[in-house]
C-alpha cells in the first residue's frame, strides 16, 4: 500500500500522560497523571535529519515510542509515510527502522551479532539473501565486521548500542527513529555513527533523533528542537552552536 | 542488615498473592499424596479407566508435558528484553509469539512420547490404544494450552506476572485436573471443581484412548473442543486487550 504524503512525520497537537505508579504502602492510588507531552506539532519532510534534545525524563523517548506505533497518544495524531500510527500500526511498522533508548534488548546472548541480525531480518519480513547483504554492509558500516561472528554477550556496552543500530537500519525504512543512538559509544565511533547517519540523509531518508548530548545535535542538526516539560519548541542554529 | 531485611518484606509483600499461593499449593500437593493413599484410587482406576494405578500415574505424568507449559507457555518470548523490538517490526506479534513457541511444543511432544514409552516398557504396562482419540485429544490438549498461553500472557502484559495464574492452573488444578488423582475419590467440592478445569477433559480423554473400558468419548470429545475454542476466544481476546493497555500506559519492557 503506497499513500503520498510530503511530510514524512507529521505530529499534530499530540499530548499524552502517564498514570503515576506510587511507592508501595505510601496508601496513594495510582489516579493521578503526569503531563509527559503538550500539544506537540512537527513536520518532518523526505532527507530531513530532527534532532530532539531535552533533559532525562522531557518526553523524548514517549515522542519516539509513540511514532514507533508503541504508545498510544492521548490526543492529537502522530503520521508516518501518510498512515496513522493508532489506526494503521502495521502499515506505519513496514516504513520505519526503530532504535529504543533501551535499544541494546531483544539480541540473544549466545547468538552471534550476525545471527541476531538474521532473525530481525526474518521480523522485518526481508528476504533472506537481501538481509544477508544488506547485514554484511552494515556490520562494516558500523565497524563491526571483525565481530559479527562473536556471541552478544562479549560485545562491549558500546558495541550493543551499533548493533541496535544496525538492527534499525537493517530494514531500510524510509523513516528511522533513532532515541540516544550514541548512548554508551566513544568517540571514534560516534563520528562514525554521525556519518552514517548524514548519509542517509542525503540518500533521502528521514531520521528522527533524540539525544541529550548537544554536541551530537551540533552534529546532526539542520533541525533542532527542545522538548522541555512536555512542550516543543525550535532551537536555532546559533543557539545550537553556542550550547 | 535489618533494612536489607526491611526491603525484602517491603518486596515480597508488594506480591501479597504470593504468600497465599505458597500455603495454598503446598496443601493442594499434601491433599494429593493422601488421596493417593486412599485404598479406593486402585479400584477406581480400573473400573472407570480399565488401567491399573501405574498405568494411570504415568500417563498422566507422561501426557502432562503436554499441557504443564499452558499459561507461561509464551511469557519467555514477551520478556521486557525484547517485546518492544518484536513490536516495532511489521510481523504480527501473535504470529511471531506462536512460531517462537513451536519447538517447545514439539520438545513437549517429545518429552511425552519418551515418558509413556519408557514406562511402558519398563513397567510393562497395558493400554488399549485408540489412536484416532489419543491424537485428538493430544492436538486438543495443545490448542487449548495454547488458549491458556495466550491468557497468561495477556495478563503477563499488563500485571508483569503469571504466577498466580499458574499456580491457579497447575497447583490447584493438580488435584483436581485428574492428572494424578481419580477425580471420583475426591469430594463432592472437589470433583465440582474438577469440571471447570481443562485439564479434568484433557486426562479423562487420554485414559478413556488408552484404557479398556470403552467409555462414552463423544460427548466428552464435544465438550472438550467446545472448551478449547472458549479459551482460544478469551486468549486472543485477553491478548488483544493487553496489548492496547500496554500502549495506553507504555509499560511494555518493565526492567
Amino acid at each position: 500500500m503506497h499513500r503520498d504524503d510530503s511530510a514524512r512525520i507529521r505530529l499534530r497537537h499530540v499530548s499524552k500522560s502517564f498514570e503515576r505508579k506510587f511507592q508501595i504502602w505510601s496508601g496513594r492510588k495510582s489516579c493521578e497523571h503526569r503531563q509527559v507531552l503538550s500539544d506537540i506539532s512537527l513536520d518532518v519532510g523526505q532527507g530531513d535529519i530532527v534532532t530532539i534534545v531535552g533533559k532525562n525524563g522531557s518526553g523524548k523517548t514517549t515522542l519516539t515510542r509513540i511514532l514507533s506505533t508503541l504508545v498510544t497518544p492521548e490526543r492529537g495524531e502522530a503520521i508516518v509515510c501518510g498512515f496513522d500510527v493508532v489506526r494503521e500500526p502495521r502499515q506505519v511498522r513496514k516504513r520505519i527502522g526503530v532504535l529504543l533508548n533501551a535499544g541494546m534488548g531483544g539480541f540473544h546472548a549466545r547468538l552471534s551479532g550476525k545471527e541476531n541480525l538474521e532473525y530481525y531480518g526474518a521480523l522485518y519480513q526481508i528476504p533472506q539473501k537481501e538481509a544477508g547483504e544488506r547485514i554484511k554492509a552494515l556490520l562494516a558500516d558500523l565497524e563491526l565486521q571483525d565481530r559479527g561472528a562473536d556471541q552478544f554477550q562479549s560485545y562491549s556496552t558500546g558495541m550493543r548500542r551499533r548493533l541496535a543500530l544496525a538492527r534499525a537500519l537493517l530494514p531500510n525504512a524510509p523513516v528511522v527513529l533513532l532515541d540516544e543512538p550514541t548512548l554508551g559509544v566513544d568517540p571514534w565511533s560516534t563520528e562514525q555513527v554521525h556519518k552514517l547517519l548524514l548519509g542517509l540523509v542525503s540518500e533521502g531518508k528521514t531520521i528522527f533523533c533524540t539525544t541529550n548530548n548537544m554536541s551530537e545535535a551540533k552534529t546532526l542538526g539542520k533541525h533542532v528542537f527542545l522538548l522541555d516539560e512536555g512542550k516543543l519548541s525550535p532551537i536555532s542554529q546559533s543557539e545550537v552552536m553556542a550550547s | 542488615m535489618l533494612v536489607i531485611f526491611k526491603r525484602e518484606l517491603k518486596v515480597k509483600a508488594s506480591y501479597r498473592l504470593t504468600a497465599v499461593v505458597t500455603v495454598i499449593s503446598a496443601l493442594s500437593g499434601l491433599f494429593s499424596y493422601a488421596f493417593l493413599g486412599n485404598g479406593a484410587v486402585v479400584s477406581t482406576t480400573t473400573t472407570t479407566y480399565g488401567m491399573s494405578l501405574a498405568a494411570f500415574l504415568v500417563s498422566g505424568v507422561a501426557f502432562g508435558s503436554i499441557v504443564s507449559s499452558g499459561v507461561s507457555m509464551f511469557t519467555e518470548y514477551a520478556g521486557p528484553s525484547q517485546i518492544e523490538e518484536v513490536m516495532v517490526s511489521p510481523t504480527d506479534f501473535r504470529l511471531f509469539i506462536l512460531s517462537s513457541s513451536l519447538l517447545s511444543l514439539l520438545i513437549g511432544l517429545a518429552i511425552t512420547g519418551i515418558m509413556f514409552l519408557s514406562g511402558v516398557m519398563l513397567f510393562n504396562l497395558i493400554y488399549s490404544y485408540n489412536l484416532s482419540l489419543l491424537v485428538a485429544m493430544v492436538m486438543l490438549g495443545i490448542f487449548s494450552s495454547i488458549g491458556l498461553g495466550l491468557i497468561g500472557l495477556g495478563f503477563q502484559i499488563v500485571y508483569k506476572q503469571t504466577y498466580f495464574l499458574s499456580w491457579l492452573l497447575y497447583s490447584f488444578t493438580g488435584l483436581v485436573g485428574n492428572m494424578i488423582v481419580p477425580v471420583q475419590i475426591l469430594p463432592g467440592v472437589l470433583q465440582s471443581l474438577a469440571y471447570v478445569t481443562p485439564q479434568y477433559y484433557f486426562f479423562t480423554g487420554i485414559r478413556v484412548a488408552l484404557g479398556s473400558n470403552v467409555a462414552t468419548a463423544t460427548s466428552l470429545l464435544v465438550t472438550f473442543t467446545g472448551y478449547t475454542l472458549i479459551l482460544l476466544l478469551i486468549g486472543f481476546a485477553s491478548l488483544n486487550w493487553a496489548l492496547r493497555s500496554v500502549r495506553q500506559n507504555g509499560t511494555h519492557a518493565w526492567s
